[in-house]
């Protein structure tokens, strides 16, 4: 104990709780943290499987319903010709760009509180990427003719329009969704080796062994594998910085009132990262509860996370600010009407509730008890979730309704159907996520080992040290 | 396909080539028309001769009696222009007429192989020019209705038509012992001279049967006026066009009174700023003429004649007409400073001037406006008076025409009952008793068209013939005939008032057409008809003339007449008039002092009339011209009555007079009437269809007894229930931006300036198009000084473009599909607002917003400058819709085809394409009629002419406010507009150079007013 | 015949330092070619510092065939808006250019990451790993096991007949557990 208590007390003078509690030898290490995927399952992940399960249904449901009824099913209109559907996706979508955010831009800035979270995240980004990715689908008139998107040869002899931001968007989420599963699917790798190595069972050495196509932890192999790991980080930063900007081109390039706004790219990344790292937030805090992950998953983690958020909340409301700068100072009559619709308009209740959840709520995290709260991160966390589906409705929809010609002004109200897709994609997510923690090593086993040497030995550096059998574990 | 039971008319109809080519030639400059196809016309006919039969192949899949359906064969001949004949996949247009209110609407109907699909005004005819209304537009609409009534029924038992011939027959035969003392006909008011005959030839037999004519809103008072003031019931024709200022006592003459059709057109005329005439409006509720009024004088409908009376004081006391002095009464109240203006202007335009009464206001009304016009002398100038042609019974007002059948019909004093005017026991007032009393009769005999309550009362029930299949003739207003030629054989079994009638004539065997041609023979004076037999050779086979055999003379001129629709023959002179003043003055005095209280006026529906349109969908969607209300009828108050009585839009009144109640929902119309609702006719029968019933409350029961139609002693609460309204423009302020303009003349110049700001050049990254090269550049121009927001470009084009009904609950989720809407806007306060209308359709943006953003290139540009929408690459993004400024476009958010009936489906017009679900759509400026007229040009290797490419809107406009046509050609009519002072481009700032541009409305008020 | 020499180490130090000496060995002792064409690996849980300069690896190619194939991607991806909007079939397209570079920025970006990440995955796995290789003859040795949780191991491919002096030699530098692979007993 005496070894360990002291390097903890050690880090904590120098930088605020750590990232990695203890020092659990390697194989210690290995067995926690296989632990959830390992061993047997747990009353409390079936349960929640099969609230989830409901959820899903009521999904599938609506999805029937769509194709079998046509976007007629929803309360889509005209003027509001995008509403649920596309503030669902561009929702989905933003909430992913935390993920690779801290996957690959904290790898890139050497953020050692990364680790142990990153995988998490990337799960997280693949999930709510598949579920965006739905809805430029199913929000087609004619949802079967989607792959007319792509270019290829075809007997119209018509090729996709590359002015338009919609092909734009299949290439940039297409990309997206192939490049964060390749990143997340590289970084398993050693660990499905070791799921393979450590499981005791003959089947999951099978499977585990077949995904992990053979890994050997042969230093040939680690010398090529870090350098690739680190290029696929590096094309990930700009990659997705460029897939929200792309998405803000949906609005900027119309001319719409409300959507014509040169600052939406900026402000768009920034409020995709503010509603990622809430969701982390809103997933790692039962997780790290449930699958007992505190130890590598630490108050440090969650601090920083807040710091983000309150960085990027306040950035999101330098964006609002702006935009209604803009429209005053534009001069701009019908720029001007579509935001004080806004205030006084019939969705002012909506407008509202985003400003306070994404402007108001996070300024909590000034204060560091906020910060080291599980409960106010969780509560704020859901807040900034609600709040930025709130901003995406309120930019999508409402900017709709009220537009240059006041005769073809009408309001929208969604129907089940809407609601199904909204909720059901949420219970989708969850499920994913569920059988992601049951089945795949939620923490980076490797790099959690590799951190424990830096932290050891003040960082990189050839150093006589082992695997550290002698080593007291401790465990939360 | 004549094997499918369809007769294609015209080609037994064996045109004389000679005859065809001159009036081709003289009509539209083309060639002979051969019956090879020209080079380029051959391409289409396979494939819309497979679409065509296959529709025809629904249509008998669902018309079980259509086989079985007899082809007449008697001769009939196509309309001489656009299209010689019929060849394959190019309609023919036949001249017909329909009846408004007894008249004569000459029409022109578009038929495919043998289907009527399109409904067009007759130009040459009097009382349409070539314009049509909503409701003309909405009646082919009718024909196919898989609802409409089929057979003959008599207590229940179905017979043949040869069977209820017979039984007719027994029945008539049986009233001749008392020479018909207890037989009773029940007519609609109509002009046509073949039911005169019959009616004569009945009354022969029958000394002591009775005609009757009914329709609830007839112009019986209008013709007691004209009584009162000349002692005969005349038709007054207005020319408003000859008029410099009008002064309409309600009168709502350019959407229902009189010829509005001819009104409009005259009238749209005068609102160019060179000749500019001024319109004042005396009314309750917010019309049509209302809204194209200069000064609309809001009044209860019982202060109108108060106000006319004020009028003809100062015209009196002020102006030197002593001739009103006994007629005038000095103003009290709101309007006396208007009156004292209205009669200065009037007096300045003396002869040039025009007053007009609405059919609503009583007699007496109608007799001050022909003292007023007799004293301003306007009388042969402005406002002529002709011998009425329309049979009316014994006109007047409700009492007159039904007081003494209803009486007779409580004594049980009828035997037989013949009933043709439309659906009586619901329109007439139940004071009458008609419900009670009309199953009591014997054999009570009713012709229909749909299943109604009065029907359902029918001891023998006729279904009857839609006017496209049923001969007739008609005449209009000014006594120029029409003779009514079917387009098609009966869909199913049905019969039409003629037949009806000759069999109690005792000439049913004859048959309408015989009936109907023999008439004409012998008004036309000709000889008696050759031998049947004989005559049915020479009418049958075209070969005839081939092998030489003379030809019947009258054949040639009943050609010309069924070509041209117009039998100028016999029309009536104008009449001479002499006033007798003291019998107006008399008809006044015993008007009773306007009550005080809330007033109820029940009035004909602007879409449904009297209700007889009640089964119309395209009608029932059509959006209100003033409301934009579809679907149903509602309470209409001003916004200050409806504060006073605490009730808001969409809340559900009970209404009660006369111990009478009707609950219904309420809308707040700015300017309307104080204490004063507007209760629309027509809706919430007791019998109904699928559309009918889907929407609305029945108003009769709120109509007093007798005319005129309105009353104070209304009482209205809120019940506390909501209705929810389908009305298509939920916003009616411009909140200041400049979408519809409108100017007093005197600032049109100052007006110059600013405009320049709402057009030309625009600085642009990429360099406009040039599309100067090109031999054509379509464009349009919409004269807002000329619409009258009438909106029947809305159903012009709904008909012409396959444009689905959605139904009560989409408009309500504000997805109706019509590609051209009339916007309307006020101005002013909500209390007495100005009011500007303005179509709006796909502007064709040379630089357009929707285009860029399709990821599919579904919708791209023509080198001519069409925005082109290709539905089969459209996947239905919505992308364009959001990113159209003016918010044109249209989706299929549902499958509005997949569920309509077979027998619509054969409406279908084969040259539009029918839209999937999921896919946008828009107006595409009529391509369809551009490149027929490319085609009919190409054929000869000529230019398309200035005024062949006519998209349905503009064609139909009675305005013709819409102009459409090669802005490349410096002689076309739309490019001047668009040089035109006064065009501006909609929404020029966002530099989308629309091709559609706006001209600004011109108002004319009166300074003393100002 | 080849045979897999493994040698199992307490420390990280301990395993380099083997892995140096007979690279050393092989380098300096031509007269004992046999081993010359010794190959030598390590196996460690996670990445080790130094390793490749213990076994002298050379810098890896990966970014070259990054580079390579995102320039590919990217030239492709405009080629492509180029041809089908700008020569296949211009259309116009609300009065834009038909070939008009800003707007075809966004695709040309993702197309080169797009290729560029794919070149990475595929190239390591198929490339420069040789797998699916989940039958390779070190997993012959059950202890390899603790390779992949905390075992660090050094793994010296042979000619048979060198097996025994190469585990000798390993035992010597101080492995805790040696054991050999050859191809006879797979």
């Amino acid at each position: 104990m005496s070894t360990a208590q002291k390097t903890l007390e050690e880090v904590h003078e120098l930088e605020g709780p750590p990232v990695l509690v203890g020092r659990p030898g390697d194989r210690a290490l290995t067995e926690s943290l296989l632990e959830p995927v390992l061993g047997r399952t747990r009353r409390g992940w079936l349960l929640l499987l099969l609230a989830l399960g409901g959820g899903v249904t009521f999904w599938l449901i609506s999805l029937g319903a769509t194709f079998a009824i046509g976007i007629g099913a929803w309360g889509n209109n005209i003027p509001v010709a995008w509403a649920y559907d596309i503030t669902n996706f561009v929702w989905w979508i933003g909430i992913g760009h935390a993920g690779t955010l801290i996957s690959a831009i904290l790898l890139l800035f050497q953020q050692k509180w990364r680790t142990s979270i990153n995988r998490f995240a990337e799960a997280m980004t693949l999930f709510a990427v598949a579920m965006a990715g739905l809805y430029p689908i199913i929000h087609l008139g004619r949802p079967w003719l989607f792959w007319w998107l792509i270019p290829y040869p075809s007997t119209l002899q018509v090729w996709p329009n590359f002015k338009s931001a919609l092909p734009w968007d299949v290439f940039a989420i297409s990309t997206y969704a192939t490049v964060s599963f390749l990143f997340w699917y590289l970084g398993l790798i050693p660990d499905l080796a070791t799921a393979r190595d450590a499981a005791r069972d003959r089947a999951r050495r099978v499977v585990y062994g077949i995904m992990a196509f053979g890994w050997r932890g042969s230093a040939r192999h680690w010398q090529h594998y870090r350098i690739g790991y680190l290029l696929l980080a590096g094309l990930s930063t700009p990659l997705v910085v460029s897939v929200h900007t792309i998405v803000s081109f949906d609005f900027a390039i119309s001319q719409l009132p409300g959507w014509h706004t040169t600052i939406f790219p900026p402000y768009f990344v920034a409020g995709a990262i503010f509603s990622g790292f809430a969701m982390v937030m809103t997933l790692m805090i039962p997780a790290r509860r449930l699958l007992g992950y505190r130890q590598v998953v630490t108050e440090r983690h969650l601090e920083n996370m807040a710091k983000v958020m309150l960085a990027t909340g306040l950035m999101v409301s330098y964006g609002y600010v702006m935009e209604h700068f803009i429209a005053w100072y534009s001069g701009n009559a019908f720029e001007q009407f579509a935001f004080l619709n806004r205030w006084e308009g019939r969705y002012r209740a909506i407008w509202l509730a985003q400003l306070f959840c994404n402007v108001v709520a996070p300024q909590v995290f000034w204060f560091r008890w906020a910060r080291r709260s599980e409960v106010v991160l969780f509560v704020v966390s859901i807040l900034i979730n609600v709040g930025m589906w709130a901003e995406r409705f309120v930019i999508i929809a409402v900017s709709l309704t009220r537009d240059f010609v006041p005769s073809s002004w009408a309001n929208y109200a969604p129907t089940w159907v809407d609601w199904g897709l909204l909720f059901g994609s949420i219970s989708m997510f969850g499920t994913l996520f569920l059988l992601f923690l049951r089945f795949l090593p939620a923490i980076p086993i490797f790099e959690v080992k590799e951190l424990r040497r830096e932290l050891e030995h003040g960082g990189p550096g050839v150093h006589d040290a082992g695997p550290g059998h002698a080593v007291e574990e401790v465990r939360s | 396909m004549p094997s499918l039971g369809l007769p294609i008319y015209g080609q037994q109809s064996g045109l004389d080539a000679r005859r065809w080519r001159t009036l081709e030639e003289h009509d539209a400059g083309a060639p002979p028309a051969s019956r090879e196809f020209q080079p380029g016309a051959d391409l289409a006919p396979e494939g819309l001769g497979r679409r065509s039969f296959l529709q025809l192949l629904g249509a008998s899949a669902a018309l079980g009696g259509l086989a079985a359906c007899q082809v007449p064969r008697e001769k009939l001949v196509p309309y001489v222009r656009p299209a010689a004949g019929v060849v394959p996949s190019v309609p023919g247009a036949y001249a017909t007429a329909a009846s408004d209110r007894g008249y004569a609407v000459g029409l022109v109907v578009t038929s495919w192989e043998g289907r009527p699909t399109k409904i067009e005004g007759n130009r040459d005819h009097p009382a349409s020019l070539g314009g049509t209304d909503a409701i003309r537009q909405a009646l082919v609409l009718d024909l196919y209705d898989p609802a409409r009534l089929a057979g003959f029924r008599h207590d229940r038992r179905d017979l043949s038509w040869g069977a209820a011939l017979a039984e007719l027959g027994a029945l008539a035969r049986a009233h001749e012992k008392d020479q018909g003392a207890r037989l009773r006909f029940l007519v609609e008011p109509t002009s046509s001279p073949t039911l005169a005959d019959l009616r004569a030839r009945i009354l022969r037999r029958f000394p002591r049967a009775r005609f009757d004519a009914w329709s609830a809103f007839g112009e019986g008072q209008a013709r007691e006026g004209a009584r009162v003031a000349f002692g005969r019931p005349l038709d007054a024709v207005h020319a408003v066009g000859a008029a410099d200022v009008i002064l309409s006592l309600e009168s709502d003459f350019l959407a229902h009174d009189g010829d509005p059709l001819r009104h409009g057109r005259e009238f749209a005329a005068r609102r160019e700023p060179a000749n500019l005439n001024r319109l004042y409006v005396a009314e309750a509720g917010f019309t049509v003429t209302g809204g194209a009024a200069d000064h609309r004088l809001r009044m209860r409908s019982a202060d109108v004649l108060g106000f006319a009376r004020a009028v003809a004081a100062e015209l009196a006391g002020r102006h030197g007409l002593g001739a009103l002095a006994p007629l005038g009464a000095p103003a009290a109240g709101p309007h006396a400073k208007a009156a004292a203006a209205v009669a200065a202007d009037l007096a300045r335009a003396r002869g040039r001037s025009l007053v007009l009464a609405g059919a609503a206001q009583p007699a007496a009304v109608h007799a001050l406006a022909a003292a007023m016009n007799d004293a301003l002398g306007n009388g042969g100038k402005t406002v002529t008076y002709r011998e009425s042609v329309v049979f009316d019974g014994a006109g007047g007002g409700v009492r007159s025409r039904l007081g003494a059948l209803a009486t007779e019909l409580r004594d049980g004093a009828v035997d037989t009952l013949v009933v043709t005017a439309w659906n009586p026991l619901h329109t007439a007032p139940a004071e009458l008793g008609l419900r009670e009393s009309f199953p009591e009769v014997r054999s009570s005999i009713v012709l229909a068209y749909r299943e109604d309550e009065t029907v359902r009362a029918a001891r023998f029930r006729l279904a009857q013939a839609h006017f496209l299949e049923a001969w007739g003739d008609l005449r209009a207003r000014d006594g120029t005939a029409t003779i009514v030629q079917p387009l098609v054989a009966p869909l199913v079994e049905c019969t039409t008032e003629v037949d009806l009638l000759a069999a109690f004539a005792g000439v049913g065997q004859l048959g309408a057409y015989r009936i109907v041609r023999d008439g004409w023979r012998a008004r036309a004076g000709f000889g008696p008809p050759p031998p049947p037999a004989a005559g049915r050779e020479a009418a049958a086979s075209p070969a005839d003339t081939n092998r030489g055999v003379p030809r019947d003379p009258f054949e040639l001129r009943w050609e010309e007449w069924l070509s041209a629709g117009l039998v100028r023959e016999g029309a009536p002179a104008p009449a001479t008039v002499a006033l007798d003043a003291e019998r107006v003055a008399r008809a006044i005095a015993a008007v009773p002092a306007p009550a005080a209280g809330l007033e109820a006026r029940v009035v004909p529906d602007a879409r449904l009339l009297d209700g007889r349109h009640s089964e119309n969908a395209w009608l029932r969607e059509f959006p209100d011209p003033v409301t934009k209300l579809t679907w149903e009828n509602a309470a209409l108050l001003s916004p200050a009555t409806a504060r006073r009585l605490g009730i808001a839009s969409g809340d559900e009144v009970e209404l009660a007079r006369g111990g009478r109640k009707v609950v219904g929902p309420a809308l707040v119309v700015p300017g309307h009437a104080d204490d004063s609702v507007t209760l629309p006719a027509g809706y919430g029968q007791r019998v109904q269809g699928a559309v009918g019933r889907v929407a609305g409350f029945d108003a009769y029961p709120l109509r007093p007894a007798d005319d005129p139609p309105f009353a104070a002693g209304l009482e209205a609460r809120p019940t506390g229930r909501r209705v929810l309204l389908a009305i298509t423009q939920g916003h009616f302020t411009m909140e200041g931006r400049a979408i519809a303009l409108a100017e007093d003349a005197s600032r049109l110049g100052e007006a110059a300036h600013r405009l320049d700001e709402l057009r030309g050049a625009q600085p642009t990254i990429h360099a406009p198009a040039d599309y100067s090269k090109e031999e054509y550049r379509w464009g349009m121009a919409i004269d807002l000084s000329r619409c009258i927001g009438c909106g029947a470009c809305t159903v012009a084009c709904q008909a012409e473009n396959n444009i689905p009904v959605v139904g009560k609950d989409q408009v309500l989720r504000s997805r109706e599909m019509h590609w051209l809407r009339v916007d309307r806007y006020y101005e002013g306060s909500p209390e007495d607002p100005r009011s500007v209308s303005q179509p709006l359709a796909c502007v064709h943006c040379e630089a357009a917003p929707c285009e860029y953003v399709c990821p599919v290139n579904a919708t791209v540009h023509s080198d001519e400058g069409l925005n082109e929408m290709v539905y089969n690459r459209c996947v239905g993004t919505r992308y364009c819709s959001n990113n159209c400024p003016y918010k044109v476009r249209r989706f299929n958010y549902l499958d509005y085809r997949g569920t309509v009936a077979p027998s619509l489906k054969i409406l279908q017009n084969p040259d539009v394409t029918v839209r999937a679900r999921g896919v946008m759509e828009k107006c595409t400026y009529c391509t369809q009629r551009i490149e027929r007229a490319r085609i009919s040009a190409r054929n000869v290797g000529r230019k398309i002419g200035p005024d062949e490419a006519v998209p349905a809107c503009a064609q139909a406009c009675p305005a013709e406010a819409i102009v459409f046509g090669n802005l490349n050609d410096p002689a076309s009519r739309v490019s001047r507009l668009h040089g035109d002072a006064r065009r501006y481009d909609l929404l020029h700032e966002l530099g989308t150079r629309p091709r559609t541009a706006y001209l600004v409305k011109v108002r004319n008020p009166n300074p003393e007013l100002a | 015949m080849r045979a897999w020499v493994l040698g199992e180490f307490e420390r990280e130090a301990a395993l380099l330092a083997a892995a140096r000496t007979l690279r050393a060995r092989r380098a300096h002792a031509p007269e004992r070619g046999s081993a010359a064409d010794m190959k030598l690996d390590l196996h460690s849980p996670y990445p080790l510092h130094g390793a490749d300069e213990a076994l002298g690896l050379r810098r890896s190619t990966v970014p070259l065939v990054a580079l390579g194939a995102g320039v590919t991607g990217a030239l492709g991806g405009y080629l492509l808006q180029w041809w089908t909007a700008g020569v296949d079939w211009p259309l116009n397209v609300g009065n834009r250019p038909p070939h008009s570079a800003p707007a075809f920025i966004p695709v040309t970006f993702e197309l080169g990451v797009l290729f560029a990440s794919l070149a990475i995955f595929l190239g390591l796995l198929f490339a420069y790993f040789r797998f699916p290789r989940v039958h390779h003859p070190v997993f012959e040795v059950e202890a390899f096991r603790s390779a992949s949780i905390d075992g660090l191991w050094l793994s010296a491919e042979v000619d048979g007949a060198q097996a025994e002096a190469i585990a000798s030699d390993l035992r010597a530098l101080g492995a805790r557990q040696v054991s050999i692979v050859g191809e006879a007993l797979r």
